[in-house]
């Protein structure tokens, strides 16, 4: 198969990461990049080994570091430098002791919504935490226990939320992508079937009602009949 | 669902009770009578995809040979009785607890069942009561999908042991695609579970 | 040091943006594909020229380039059927990906005489200064793992494409076949400029899979088990019989959708868009057909509904897949 059975009609973790770490976030840098004279004739050449020239991002950042300076790159450069002790990452703010409180009692209090985290909320700070735990000014693992706090009460809620699935469609604001991409295969699934079942009974009813004239006397019929069964009573 | 899709052969060969509406020549041998024919109001069990057939086509109008008089309308070979999987004793059985029923000894292709048994008569009522069943069913199937993965918080080993017995005596009553949609779900929590785990 | 040409034709290309149509695939296949036949790879910078006059260039970063590859990646995989192929934006990754990779091989040249010099002038500087050679070497590293990436992206896109040619092998084949009966039947009404619909949903590489993987599914058929039955009983391709035997993309599938509006950005602009207030919002409406229920997709919402509902404002790039 050219496509595994498993990454069909959907992605796996690691892809989701992938994604995510196209996302930018800001750093410290350790080193400067910023050259005052840029050596023209060198950097049209391309032979500069200085320069940075990327073919996915803005690499104007990338040529302008300063170090300890905060800069915004993508991601995935910012885990490349911390590996190589080359910058510090910035935590972004949401993901505080503080701001993740915020969004714990906004769950609580708002029982059938999802607080409005962002959108890769879970992968970010999974990758966070493994990759640059010295970067947080508050205390990892406590952090990671109010993440994890955050996960169950969301849980709990798609859980109780699911009664709501049926044939026609659903509005999941606030869903990160990850929580998204873990129920896919549940949801579209059900849902799927519940749609089979309903034009099922849709598709052989729309037959009678190309009748027409015989399908509005049946109803009026229906109608006479419950009438006499409701006087009978 | 499609051509090769083997779910949907079995569940076309599901025994479907009918009702012999003519005198057949020749087919007697279906009820033990060899040589015979099947006589009118004989009941037998056909495969759906025969049923459903010999349920549409019609027999021209018979002519009673004494008098040469047509009898009135016509007539399809047989007619469709509502099979186990759906009669009232199932239907009560799942309103009362949808969630206990063992649909896979009902029939191992419960849902695609339903699904032809409603097209072939529009009947809402059973869709209605079906998608109710699936929905009720379908928070279980989450919550066991989920359960085995997200045990990491005691010790492990113990409850996913105890929690696979649950399991397996559990998937053994559901149906084809409601085990596939188990299964699928059971997987995909495992996956992002396995990536937030590892080192 | 003929090698100065290329790496500024490499810097050009990679700073001067790539002009195109304002739209790309769907909307235009003719000029599409039209380009693909006319032009060899050193025509992206020329595609429109001439064509031009009534629709508005659009400048297009490398950037935009890679994001819209991506999403695309995403749209292809979350949805049932087969996407159109971006002939233009794929032509323009590729010739990217040579181009850097032509540039990182001399950067790391330099790296290696650079090296090798000092280390035989006995200098000893560079090799006892580890720390400054390690910051020589990061937007090396930066830019081969970015390469890395943008390979990744591409094959797993072309291996998705691939999978459903193959799962929906017959069915495009009907499409085109389709098609070349319409073609004739039309007499010869601006015949040569009609493409064909594979032309548009396919890359050539993809069609010629396409046609090979047909027929070794149809010579296994064959061999296998239809040349033991009686001609009535070979077809693959019945439609008429109770089950369909053609394999085709569930339709009605449910897709998770994220709603974008109209690329431009510009709300009001855009004629299928709903303007209301108190709550404010934008949306788009769709119905579902059996029940004649409304449903709003208001911008910068998820919603999960059926894959038809949808799909045109998907190619139209007002919505994503997630």
């Amino acid at each position: 198969m050219s496509l595994p059975n498993q990454l069909q009609d959907t992605f796996s973790p690691k892809e989701l990461q992938f994604m995510v770490e196209n996302e930018p976030i800001k750093i410290f840098p350790r080193f400067t990049t910023r050259q005052r004279i840029r050596k023209q004739r060198n950097d049209l050449l391309g032979t500069d080994s200085h320069r940075w020239k990327m073919m996915t991002m803005d690499d104007t950042s990338l040529n302008n570091m300063m170090a300890m300076q905060s800069t915004t790159v993508t991601l995935w450069i910012a885990l490349l430098l911390k590996q190589q002790s080359k910058c510090n990452i910035i935590a972004p703010e949401w993901l505080t002791s503080k701001a993740l409180d915020r969004a714990l009692q906004f769950e609580q209090t708002n029982t059938l919504r999802f607080s409005p985290l962002p959108w890769d909320w879970l992968i970010i700070s999974e990758i966070l935490f493994k990759k640059a735990p010295d970067d947080f000014h508050d205390r990892v693992h406590e952090l990671r226990s109010k993440i994890q706090d955050l996960r169950e009460i969301r849980q709990l809620k798609v859980a109780k939320g699911i009664r709501y699935m049926n044939e026609s469609h659903l509005q999941l604001d606030n869903l990160s992508l990850l929580e998204i991409n873990e129920l896919r295969p549940f949801i579209s699934g059900i849902m799927d079937k519940l749609r089979d079942i309903h034009l099922a009974a849709v598709d052989a009813g729309g037959e009678d009602e190309m009748m027409g004239e015989e399908d509005d006397n049946d109803e009026m019929f229906n109608g006479t009949m419950r009438n006499e069964s409701s006087r009978m009573s | 669902m499609g051509y090769y899709d083997i779910d949907d052969v079995l569940t076309d060969n599901a025994e479907i009770p009918c009702k012999f509406l003519h005198d057949i020549p020749g087919l007697g041998y279906l009820e033990n009578n060899p040589g015979g024919s099947i006589h009118v109001n004989s009941q037998l069990k056909l495969p759906l995809w025969l049923a459903r057939v010999l349920a549409i086509v019609e027999v021209a109008p018979e002519v009673d040979p004494i008098t040469g008089i047509a009898s009135e309308e016509n007539t399809p070979f047989i007619t469709l009785m509502t099979p186990e999987a759906f009669s009232i004793k199932v239907i009560n059985a799942i309103k009362t607890d949808p969630v206990a029923l063992d649909i896979h000894s009902i029939n191992p292709q419960f849902y695609a069942l339903a699904i032809k048994w409603i097209g072939l008569f529009g009947d809402r009522d059973l869709a209605e009561i079906v998608s109710e069943l699936l929905l009720k069913r379908a928070q279980v199937i989450n919550s066991h999908a989920n359960s085995i993965t997200i045990s990491y918080k005691n010790d492990s080993i113990n409850h996913n042991s105890k929690s696979m017995n649950n399991q397996t005596v559990f998937t053994l009553t559901l149906d084809e695609f409601e085990k596939k949609i188990f299964k699928q779900a059971n997987e995909s929590y495992k996956d992002i579970k396995k990536w937030m785990f590892q080192s | 040091m003929s090698l100065d040409i290329d790496d500024i034709l490499a810097e050009l290309d990679r700073d001067t943006t790539a002009v195109e149509m304002s739209s790309e695939g769907p909307k235009q296949p003719g000029n599409d594909s039209m380009d693909i036949l006319n032009s060899s790879l050193d025509g992206t910078k020329t595609v429109a020229n001439g064509r031009s006059t009534s629709l508005k260039p659009k400048i297009i970063s490398p950037v935009e380039d890679f994001n819209k590859l991506v999403t695309l990646w995403k749209n292809e995989r979350c949805s049932p059927e087969l996407l159109p192929y971006p002939h233009q934006l794929m032509r323009r990754m590729l010739i990217r990906i040579e181009e850097q990779m032509e540039h990182l091989e001399i950067l790391s040249m330099n790296f290696f005489e650079e090296s090798t010099n000092g280390g035989s002038s006995a200098n000893g500087k560079r090799n006892s200064n580890a720390p400054a050679n390690n910051n020589k070497m990061l937007p090396l590293l930066c830019m081969e793992a970015e390469l890395e990436r943008v390979k990744f992206v591409i094959r797993s896109y072309i291996r998705c494409r691939l999978s459903k040619v193959d799962k929906y092998s017959i069915y495009l084949r009907q499409i085109n076949e389709q098609f070349l009966t319409e073609e004739l039947e039309e007499d010869d009404m601006d015949n040569e400029n009609r493409i064909s619909p594979l032309e548009t949903l396919m890359s050539s590489e993809e069609i010629q899979y396409h046609q090979r993987h047909f027929s070794l599914l149809l010579n296994l058929l064959n061999e296998s088990v239809l040349k033991y039955m009686s001609d009535d009983l070979q077809a693959i391709n019945d439609t008429e019989g109770s089950v369909n035997m053609v394999d085709e993309p569930d339709w009605n599938k449910f897709v998770f959708v994220k709603v974008i509006g109209p690329p431009t950005g510009e709300n009001d602009f855009d004629p299928l868009l709903i303007h209301k207030l108190d709550p404010e919002r934008y949306y788009y409406s769709i119905t579902i057909p059996e029940t004649n229920e409304d449903i709003e997709l208001i911008i910068g919402s998820i919603y999960i509904v059926r894959y038809n509902l949808i799909k045109d404002l998907l190619k139209d790039d007002k919505i994503e897949l997630i």
